[in-house]
């Protein structure tokens, strides 16, 4: 699990999180309001946007999941 | 006296008053269930002996009992953090291309070994240089004056940064990173390193520099992004491959399987590398002779820890 889910109810749409992700994951939905997860593959458990949102709106996972085989086994 | 890969197991272990804190209070599990410490002078790499002998996966035992996931080479960086990246040439982390400053893991500050304070804290001495760099960059900045470019410049740059997204055939950014980190990453490429491996290697991540990463093509400015990054990883592939293979020995984390034992004084040495034309020109650096160690020493006196496959002088 990377960065899980942005819960819309609670996002006031300060776009904080889409400053702050230096991956480029967040970005506004097509009508400019909320922000949503875009590029979840690309999340790399940093937990800024977990920081910055003064709302607590967004839910990271622990743990990264890579589409890839990294290492041995 | 030298040791092969067939006795190395998990009876080796640190004199308990030797090296570096972290090494020691570290242990892992191999698949045996067999603890596994840290040894002076090799750090971390038990790991990468343990999966080499078949013996991965290997975890980290908890404070309850309990085992980690599986750990491994891809967890570490493939390089030994904070000496790795641009050297600094001051306190602020500047680096000696004028204007460019270094920080955490791209700062080669050092922050290992013993002082290295153990796992998780890098974040302590990247939020120090960074701190550092920022404060230097602003001070810095402050004398410069407004840098003009010429139209064609611009120009050049512009078609540059955005020749991925004019091609209408070629590969994906995240293709090229996924073969590329498959190529780097497994233990026997930079952790139990031998000269034909990292031959073998560095001869695909080249095929990938000049014939995969020129035809990266991309239909939106967050695949552009990665499309760079990609061709920044590969660089970075080639120097740690080329390093490697520049340095015939085995000392810290560098194990050669094809070099088994640290060379004193010939490698009392770092290495610089420095792009020339469209070539990286390596070349020896020694280190100032006060840092030597005494080298009147019997070298098994020096070196404690053997390396898999090192033999002694005295034992041949």
């Amino acid at each position: 699990m990377t960065i899980d889910r942005i819960d819309r109810d609670l996002c006031n749409s300060c776009r904080l999180c889409v400053y702050s992700c230096p991956m480029d994951v967040i970005r506004m939905d097509a009508d400019n309001v909320k922000a949503v997860i875009v590029y979840p593959d690309d999340c790399m458990l940093c937990g800024l946007c977990m920081v910055d949102c003064d709302k607590n709106a967004i839910f990271v996972g622990a743990e990264r999941i890579p589409p890839l085989i990294t290492s041995w086994g | 006296m030298g040791m092969e890969w067939s006795e190395y197991g998990a009876s080796v272990g640190p004199p308990a008053d030797r090296g570096p804190p972290q090494a020691q209070s570290v242990k892992c599990i191999n698949s045996n269930g067999e603890e596994i410490l840290g040894r002076p002078g090799s750090n971390f790499l038990e790991r990468e002996f343990e999966a080499h002998q078949g013996r991965a996966p290997v975890y980290y035992r908890l404070a309850n009992g309990e085992l980690t996931q599986r750990v491994g080479g891809a967890a570490t960086g493939l390089s030994v953090h904070t000496t790795e990246g641009m050297v600094p040439q001051s306190t602020n982390c500047e680096s000696n291309i004028p204007g460019l400053f270094a920080a955490g893991d791209s700062c080669s500050t050092m922050v290992v070994g013993a002082v290295y304070p153990g796992i998780v804290y890098g974040s302590a001495s990247a939020a120090v240089t960074g701190a550092q760099a920022g404060l230097g960059a602003a001070s810095y900045i402050k004398d410069v004056p407004e840098i003009k470019s010429s139209a064609t410049q611009l120009k050049d740059h512009e078609t540059q940064i955005f020749a991925p997204t004019k091609r209408t055939g070629g590969f994906g950014p995240q293709w090229l990173t996924q073969i590329l980190q498959n190529a780097m990453f497994p233990y026997y490429v930079l952790f139990v390193k031998h000269g034909d491996r990292l031959q073998a290697t560095l001869t695909m991540v080249e095929f990938m520099r000049d014939h995969l990463a020129p035809q990266l093509m991309v239909d939106n400015p967050h695949d552009l992004r990665l499309a760079h990054e990609v061709k920044s990883m590969i660089y970075n592939a080639e120097a740690k491959l080329r390093t490697s293979l520049y340095r015939e020995e085995s000392r810290g984390t560098h194990y050669r399987e094809d070099f088994p034992r640290r060379d004193d004084p010939d490698w009392l040495a770092w290495i610089s590398l420095q792009r020339e034309g469209e070539q990286m020109k390596l070349w020896k650096r020694s280190i100032p002779k006060k840092w030597w160690p005494d080298l009147t020493q019997p070298y098994e006196k020096l070196y404690e820890a053997r390396m898999p496959g090192e033999k002694l002088e005295a034992a041949e």
